[in-house]
């Protein structure tokens, strides 16, 4: 045995469970907020279902059901844009960014506007009714926006 | 697309892009690509060449099969009006750089599924035909030349139609086009299609993807370079063989059969590709199966191309001499690019948008072939057929 106190080695014992708890929940944390995808409150999109909003971000429509032309907004490349496209359409990031590469380079789609941040994103939905942008959940709280989906 | 009309698209776009419109700003875009690569053979009497599409090298270190850049200008309008224009610039077969225009289009959306496009567009007639110069979209160095060399028309003009809908789980496009296209012949010359017209389908579900495509034209090749007269003139090939081997009018069909699957973590790209033509150049038929496994950003990769001719480019039986027979075999040896070869390599994608890519290909040229490669001096040469060649390959490529 490598501890010969026995006060100690309950402190220690106890301290792993503690610590993998505390990391579980605050990770748990992170998880569960998750990104949204939104569009403002004031004249914007008011709904869209999964499939389209997939189609979409996949560059294979353009418009609503309705025909309603969309302006679709990306976050700069990291872990809220590989979230939101992982859980959208199941693509991980080195495929999506491949994909896009083949709709762009052979003339089938414009590629999403990309936002110099969330809060850009924020500005751009909020300005322009026909736009959908997708943020982190805490981001897009309090916001005069209408949450369409939530991805997490 | 001559530069004039390229001016005048480009000219066009940035109107339209700057014209204060009703509906949604102006929405332009600029994105690019681009692939820095260079190819090594210790062969000395031949030279790797994406035959037919770039010029020979005559260095041991070709850059000149997979180097690329292209910039894009792409705008949209607020109704379903767009265009795009895209210009390349990578080794020609003249061996230069002249840029070319591989997309300058205009867009229109007749509804939320069916597209309309007019102008230089990609030739779609094998499954990964449209993004052969964007290396960054596939995992090797270069769409394998088993089946991708059977087509050197990279681009042409005139008009598709996009219909792309979701059917039950499952998404189609359906790609008809009509136009032309017209190529440099390497040495001298010119190559085009006329009355080109086309359709492909493809269909992509979950991780699977499938791709049909077949495409009919006429076939002119007009050969001008002095090893061509040289060989006409010496050995006294006789016109109704001449006809064979450069003129106009031959009924020419490219045809694709190809599935993809990507899960995510396994890749798989098989392909069988087809060219059937009259004259001018030679029938064959292309295979390959490629298979990658990311790693996180690693993915190697191993693929197995085989090509065989059906019919060679002129039958040396229509000579009047046997030295006027010999003449044509050795012309038919040059031009088939018959093959088998074995690719083993890996890619890093080393940050988000760009990768490095090294390859090792072990190619046995069939005998009367010489395959992927022209031969660096004289093409009568004996032992230029039926030769084990390995072949090095890095790139690295870039989106932006």
């Amino acid at each position: 045995m490598w501890c010969s106190d026995p006060a100690r080695l309950l402190r220690r014992l106890g301290l792993a469970p503690m610590l993998t708890l505390v990391l579980a929940l605050w990770q748990a944390g992170a998880h569960a907020q998750g990104v949204v995808l939104v569009s403002a409150h004031a004249g914007g999109i008011a709904e869209v279902d999964r499939e389209t909003a997939a189609q979409l971000y996949l560059g294979r429509r353009t418009t609503l059901p309705d025909g309603r032309g969309v302006r679709l907004l990306d976050l700069p490349a990291g872990a809220e844009r590989d979230l939101f496209y992982q859980r959208l359409t199941g693509k991980n990031p080195s495929q999506i960014r491949a994909y896009w590469s083949r709709m762009v380079f052979t003339g089938r789609a414009h590629p999403p506007h990309e936002a110099a941040d969330a809060a850009d994103a924020l500005g751009r939905v909020l300005a322009d009714p026909n736009a959908l942008a997708y943020l982190p959940a805490a981001s897009a709280a309090n916001q005069p926006l209408n949450v369409l989906m939530l991805l997490e | 697309m001559t530069p004039r009309r390229t001016l005048l698209l480009l000219a066009g776009i940035a109107a339209l892009a700057s014209s204060p419109g009703t509906g949604a700003a102006p929405d332009l875009q600029v994105s690019g690509f681009a692939t820095a690569g260079a190819v090594y053979s210790r062969a000395d009497d031949l030279e790797f060449a994406r035959v037919g599409i770039d010029a020979p090298g005559g260095n041991r270190v070709d850059t000149g099969p997979d180097s690329v850049l292209g910039v894009q200008l792409g705008w949209q309008s607020g109704d379903g009006t767009g265009a795009v224009l895209q210009v390349v610039t990578r080794e020609t077969q003249r061996g230069d750089y002249t840029p070319r225009p591989a997309l300058a289009f205009l867009s229109h959306a007749l509804s939320p599924a069916l597209t309309v496009r007019a102008g230089r567009l990609r030739s779609p007639f094998f499954m990964l035909s449209e993004t052969a110069d964007i290396n960054y979209s596939q995992p090797w160095v270069r769409p394998p030349a088993e089946v991708y060399a059977l087509n050197p028309f990279a681009d042409m003009d005139g008009i598709d139609l996009l219909h792309r809908s979701p059917i039950g789980g499952s998404f189609i496009e359906l790609h008809p086009y009509l136009g032309s296209s017209r190529i440099p012949v390497i040495g001298g010359g010119r190559a085009n299609l006329r009355r080109l017209r086309g359709l492909t389908v493809t269909l992509e579900r979950d991780e699977l993807s499938f791709s049909a495509s077949h495409a009919e034209a006429e076939l002119a090749v007009i050969r001008t370079s002095q090893s061509y007269r040289d060989l006409v003139d010496t050995w006294r090939i006789p016109p109704d063989l001449q006809a064979r081997l450069s003129g106009k009018g031959a009924h020419a069909s490219f045809s694709s059969l190809g599935m993809q699957w990507d899960d995510g973590r396994w890749r798989v790209i098989a392909e069988l590709g087809r060219l059937q033509a009259d004259a001018f150049v030679n029938s064959a038929t292309g295979a390959y199966v490629a298979v990658g496994r990311r790693f996180g950003a690693w993915m190697p990769y191993f693929g197995l191309a085989r090509q065989r001719q059906d019919a060679p480019l002129a039958d040396p039986g229509l000579a009047d001499s046997p030295q006027s027979a010999a003449a044509v075999a050795v012309f038919n040896r040059s031009r088939n690019q018959a093959q088998r070869s074995v690719t083993l390599g890996t890619r890093w994608d080393f940050t988000p948008n760009s990768a490095v890519k090294a390859e090792f290909s072990h190619i046995e040229t069939d005998r009367g072939a010489h395959g992927s490669f022209i031969a660096r001096g004289n093409p009568f040469a004996p032992g230029l057929d039926d030769r084990s060649i390995n072949l090095l390959s890095v790139s690295v490529d870039v989106v932006f």
